[in-house]
This record gives structure tokens, C-alpha cells and sequence, in this order.
């Protein structure tokens, strides 16, 4: 077994873990997400880009390419750090799905045909709400997070259940369906009157 | 409970976004709808990222490059950005309701995000209605709607069909099929899908015409090779 | 003399229907509905069965092809789904201009009836596409029973209803309809019904 040099670029800001360590990864995410942390990001981004870049010039054969691609991925990491759900998969799986998006769409920017599908649209990784939702139960991820546990107990068992598995877990209402053996239809109605019933106790409380 | 599913190679290559159009739109809307391969995309997606960003994978001849990758200017435009911190918007505009015929079918994610692609509906004779979903590439993806008690005239293909069941049962001579349930079938299979008493919705990809035993159904059928996309 | 009609409702579908034949519809969006009673509560009203035009513009009203089918309601059932259905009967050709939309959708435009091909006598050796025409009823129950009657003797009904149960796209029916009788018709369907028996 051979142990691949490190390269020097990677050791400026090193912690004593590495970025392969996920937790330690997800938490420099965090970082970057809470705080816009310079130093995390430069360590993240010296550990991802040189690896992208080997990535992406096997995929293009092409230097600028390859270099647009690390550039835009990275970016999406420093803008979007705040859409990585740890919960849903590993740092570096987040990202590489990143890059596996802008892979797809830059394969096909220079073909201009009509109606060719988009990353986004086929894998919704940088999408801003979840949109395994429906839009009229749809909640603002701080309000959830800040007041939703204390509420929840309020609830009804089966409603309760279903907001923990929906919205802490972050499990689909399809998953939901298929974990509880109920049908979809009986996860939305009862995801809706516990929102109902949620949005009631928290405006009762203002 | 979802009996039939794309191959491990479908979704290897669903993953690297390396199917065709309408491949891609049939296997993301299986993986919508079924756990099990939910899973196995994640399995895929880690081993896949361990692979390019793995430690002991870092190809020896980056070393020497690093003196060629600029990362630092990079890295510096990057920052020079003010992240947009855009608050969690509550409300998405995808509607991810189909209305046909008055029936109205929830839309998988894979298929709400893409429902702007659906062309019109068009009936077909025998009780069965067709949409285009236009997603480019040469294969023809199709939203097939089979009232109960229908029957696809007897064919065979010149191509490759995948259909997968949105909602609905139907059946050939082999099995019975419902939703989510994902069928790959080639040249060599000749079959006769039906519904017998409740409706079907499916969703199919085709590659090459259907070769119908019957004239008649040729002439009347827009999958037959007189009419073909 | 050309009859002229204004602020005809129009009901643009990929199904077709044309002169002398039938169509059947489920009616379920409310502009739809709102026009079934309209023309219901006229003596003589008239829906414009236009073919849907998938190239044109919904925003510019292009989703409409010009030549349609001035068509009556000649019956109602109350479907076991719960939707209201309609059988329609299609009585003149017609050319569409001015097409301008009510505030729910529904499109109306102004109409002139044109005359359309004259009755013909089928020449015998196009006689297979009446065959193949009663084969196609005898299959499909949905398109109620096969006439008896000399109309499977006429050229110009054989032909309409070919083009209504064909999956031909609408531009090539609209151009095969421009045209003053239904000689190129009979060549077009021959032609098409030999390929599909090779």
C-alpha cells in the first residue's frame, strides 16, 4: 500500500483533523454556513479543489474546463454551505454532487438544443426549500428548529410522530407513508392539521 | 411494495447523470418513489465521492501540479463574494398535481420539477391517452394513460422500453406491475400490457419504434414506426 | 354566399372531430362548462372544435389552428367518474380569425363557415379504405357501430373519418383539409394504409 504525499498546499491551515474526517468536515460546512469562516472554507477548499480538479480533468481533458468547474463548485460551496444537511450524507458527498450537477450542465451548455433537462431540475441539491413539502405545509427552517420540539409535544401521538419524522429527520412524506405502513394521503392530512395546530400554539404564544 | 427496479448499472449511471434524457427522468422518478434504491443512490453517491476526494486517492501527479493550480487566487475571488444568504423561501411554485381528464395523479419530485416539459395530451383509440415529456436527446419519453379494462395491442420492440408505473396497476403476461414498479424490456420480448379494473398512469422511454403484430394497430398507433416521435 | 358567424366559444383538443362526424368529451374545467351551457341554452349553438396547434403560443392565441369544425351538442350523461360528458356532432368546416379570450380562458373567435369537399362517389379502387374502416369500428366499440348506410359509398365521409382517428399530426390534416375535395386524401390514406400492411 502506498501513501500518497500530501500536497504542501494542504497543510496551511490544518487542525489536527483532516477534512476526510467527516465530522470534521460537516463542521468546517458549519462554519462556513454560521459564520462565513474564512479559515474553514480555505481549509476545505485546499483539501477539495486540488481532488476536484484531478476529477475534473479526467472528465473534460481539458485544463480550463476542468478549472471552471472547481471554481463553480467551490463557490456553490461558500455560498450554499447553509443547504449541506448532515444528517442526509457525508460532507464530501454533498460536494461531489455538486460538482456531478455542474458537470452535467456544462456537457450540455454548448450543444444550445431546446429542450435539454437540467441538473437542478433531475437533482435538486442547491435547492432552497425541500421540496419533498408541499408548499402550504412548508414551515421556515429557524421558526422549526427554535420553537417546534417544545410544541410537538401538544400534539396528538400520531400527528407528532409524523412532524418528527417529516421535519426532524427529514424524512419525505412518501418515506413517511412507507415507514408508518399508512397511506400518503392520511400522512398529509395528518401533516396539516399538525401545522395547523402548531401555527395556533405558536401564535397563541406571542 | 415495489417489486421491479432499474439495474445497478441504471442507477451507477443515473448518479453520474451518464443515461440518456429520458432514462434519467425514468430512473430519478423510481428513485422518488422507492426507499430501497433511495439507499443505494446514497451508497453509490459515498463511494463515488470517496473515490475522487478519498485521502490515499489523490493521483501522485497532482503534487507536481499544484505548482500549476492556482487555487490561491481562486480562493481569494471566491471569498471576495459576500455569501448569499438568502432566507429559506417557504413557498415553491411547483405544482406537482397532474390533471387529466379530470383525474388528478401527485407527481413524484423528479416529474414535478420537470412538469413544464409535459406537451399536450392526446387520445389515442382504445381507451389510452399520451403526453410528450420533452427532455431532448433521441429517445421519446411518454406519459401513457390506460383506462380500466384496456389493452396495448400485441407488439414487440425494435428497441429498448422502460416503463415505470406512476399510478395504477397493469399487467402482461409475466407479472403485474404497480407504482413505482420500474420495467426494462428489450427486442426479444413480445407482450400485450393491460389493465383490468382500475386505471393506470405510466411513464415510457423508447428508443426505437414498437413493431405492432397487427396493421391495423400500426396504422392507428403513434408508437408504430408510421408515426414515431 | 359564405355565412359568417361572430364570438363563436372554441374548444382546441388533439383529438379532432370534422364535419359529419361524433365526438365524445369529458368536460371538467369550469371555462368548459361555462360554454356547454352556454351553447346548451341557444337553439342553434355551436362550439368551434378547433385542433390544437402545439408549435403556436397559448399568450398569443397561435395554440389554434385556423380551419375547424362548427360543431352541436347532441347528447349529455352524467359519467360514472363524476364528470359531465358530452357527445358532440361536427356539422360545417369552418376558418377561424379573431380569437380573443375570456377572462376564465375560454377562447371565442369569429367564424366563416367555407364549403368543404363535395359529396364523391369512392372510386373502387380505393374501396380497401372503407374496408379497413369497418375492421376499425368492428375493434373499437368506443366509436359507436359502423354505418350501413351509403356514406361508406362517399369518399369525402370515409376520408374525415380517417383523419379524425389517425395519429397524424395537425398541420398535415390541416393542409390535407385546405384543399378543395378529398382527391389528395384518398392518395395520402392509401398510401399510409399500404405502408402499415408491409
Amino acid at each position: 500500500m502506498q501513501t500518497v504525499t500530501t500536497p504542501k498546499l494542504e497543510r496551511k491551515h490544518m487542525s489536527s483533523a483532516q477534512p476526510d474526517d467527516p465530522d470534521h468536515a460537516a463542521a468546517l460546512l458549519a462554519l462556513v454556513a454560521n459564520e462565513q469562516s474564512r479559515q474553514a472554507f480555505s481549509e476545505l477548499f485546499h483539501y477539495f479543489a486540488p481532488r476536484l480538479k484531478a476529477y475534473a480533468t479526467r472528465q473534460f481533458g481539458n485544463e480550463q474546463t476542468a478549472m471552471d468547474l472547481v471554481q463553480e463548485t467551490m463557490t456553490n460551496v461558500w455560498n450554499k454551505a447553509h443547504l449541506f444537511k448532515p444528517d442526509r450524507g457525508s460532507a464530501s458527498t454533498w460536494i461531489f454532487t455538486i460538482a456531478r450537477n455542474i458537470r452535467f450542465d456544462f456537457l450540455r451548455k454548448n450543444k444550445h438544443r431546446q429542450h435539454d433537462l437540467s441538473a437542478d431540475e433531475l437533482w435538486p441539491v442547491l435547492a432552497e426549500t425541500n421540496d419533498s413539502l408541499d408548499d402550504d405545509y412548508a414551515l421556515d427552517d429557524d421558526l422549526l428548529m427554535q420553537q417546534l420540539a417544545g410544541y410537538c409535544e401538544s400534539l396528538p401521538k400520531a400527528q407528532r410522530t409524523v412532524i418528527e419524522l417529516i421535519y426532524v429527520e427529514g424524512k419525505s412524506q412518501q418515506e413517511v407513508a412507507d415507514a408508518l405502513g399508512i397511506p400518503l394521503g392520511t400522512v398529509k392530512s395528518r401533516t396539516r392539521l399538525a401545522l395547523q395546530k402548531l401555527r395556533e400554539l405558536i401564535n397563541s404564544d406571542d | 411494495m415495489i417489486k421491479f427496479h432499474p439495474s445497478e448499472q441504471h442507477l451507477f449511471h443515473y448518479v453520474t447523470g451518464d443515461l440518456t434524457p429520458a432514462m434519467l427522468m425514468m430512473v430519478g422518478t423510481h428513485v422518488d418513489m422507492c426507499p430501497h434504491c433511495q439507499n443505494e443512490i446514497q451508497h453509490i453517491e459515498e463511494s463515488l465521492a470517496q473515490k475522487v476526494f478519498g485521502q490515499a486517492q489523490v493521483p501522485a501527479e497532482l503534487t507536481e501540479q499544484v505548482s500549476f493550480f492556482d487555487g490561491e487566487s481562486m480562493l481569494a475571488s471566491i471569498m471576495s463574494q459576500t455569501p448569499k444568504r438568502i432566507t429559506p423561501v417557504m413557498r415553491q411554485d411547483v405544482p406537482n398535481e397532474l390533471v387529466l381528464e379530470g383525474k388528478r395523479f401527485q407527481l413524484p419530485g423528479t416529474l414535478a420539477r420537470n412538469q413544464h416539459r409535459v406537451g399536450e395530451w392526446q387520445k389515442i383509440l382504445g381507451q389510452m391517452w399520451r403526453a410528450p415529456v420533452h427532455v431532448g436527446g433521441e429517445d421519446v419519453l411518454t406519459f401513457i394513460y390506460m383506462d380500466k379494462d384496456t389493452r396495448v395491442p400485441e407488439h414487440t420492440h425494435k428497441g429498448r422500453e422502460a416503463t415505470l408505473v406512476v399510478n395504477g396497476v397493469f399487467n402482461d403476461e409475466r407479472s403485474e406491475y404497480r407504482d413505482g414498479d420500474f420495467i426494462f424490456v428489450d427486442d426479444s420480448v413480445i407482450h400485450t400490457p393491460e389493465t383490468r379494473h382500475e386505471d393506470c398512469l405510466t411513464l415510457s422511454a423508447l428508443d426505437a419504434p414498437m413493431h405492432f403484430t397487427s396493421g391495423l394497430s400500426r396504422l392507428l398507433n403513434p408508437f408504430s414506426s408510421l408515426f414515431f416521435k | 354566399m359564405h355565412r359568417a358567424l361572430t364570438n363563436i366559444p372554441l374548444f382546441p383538443l388533439s383529438g379532432h372531430v370534422l364535419p359529419g362526424g361524433v365526438m365524445r368529451l369529458r368536460i371538467f374545467e369550469p371555462r368548459y362548462i361555462r360554454m356547454v351551457r352556454e351553447v346548451c341554452a341557444q337553439d342553434d349553438g355551436r362550439i368551434g372544435m378547433c385542433m390544437f396547434n402545439e408549435h403556436g403560443s397559448i399568450e398569443a392565441n397561435s395554440h389554434i389552428h385556423p380551419i375547424a369544425t362548427l360543431a352541436r351538442v347532441i347528447d349529455f350523461e352524467h359519467r360514472d367518474d363524476g364528470l359531465l360528458g358530452i357527445t358532440v356532432e361536427g356539422m360545417d368546416a369552418c376558418q377561424i380569425d379573431a380569437i380573443k379570450s375570456d377572462s376564465d380562458g375560454l377562447r371565442r373567435g369569429n367564424v366563416r363557415i367555407i364549403d368543404h369537399w363535395p359529396p364523391t362517389e369512392l372510386p373502387p379502387q380505393f374501396q380497401h379504405l372503407a374496408d379497413r374502416l369497418c375492421q376499425v369500428y368492428a375493434e373499437y366499440p368506443e366509436l359507436g357501430s359502423c354505418p350501413g348506410d351509403d356514406r361508406l359509398g362517399r369518399a369525402d365521409w370515409i376520408c374525415q373519418r380517417w383523419l379524425e382517428l389517425l395519429p397524424v399530426n395537425a398541420e398535415t390534416k390541416q393542409e390535407l383539409l385546405r384543399e378543395p375535395s378529398c382527391e389528395r386524401t384518398l392518395d395520402y390514406l392509401s398510401g399510409l394504409i399500404n405502408e402499415s400492411e408491409q
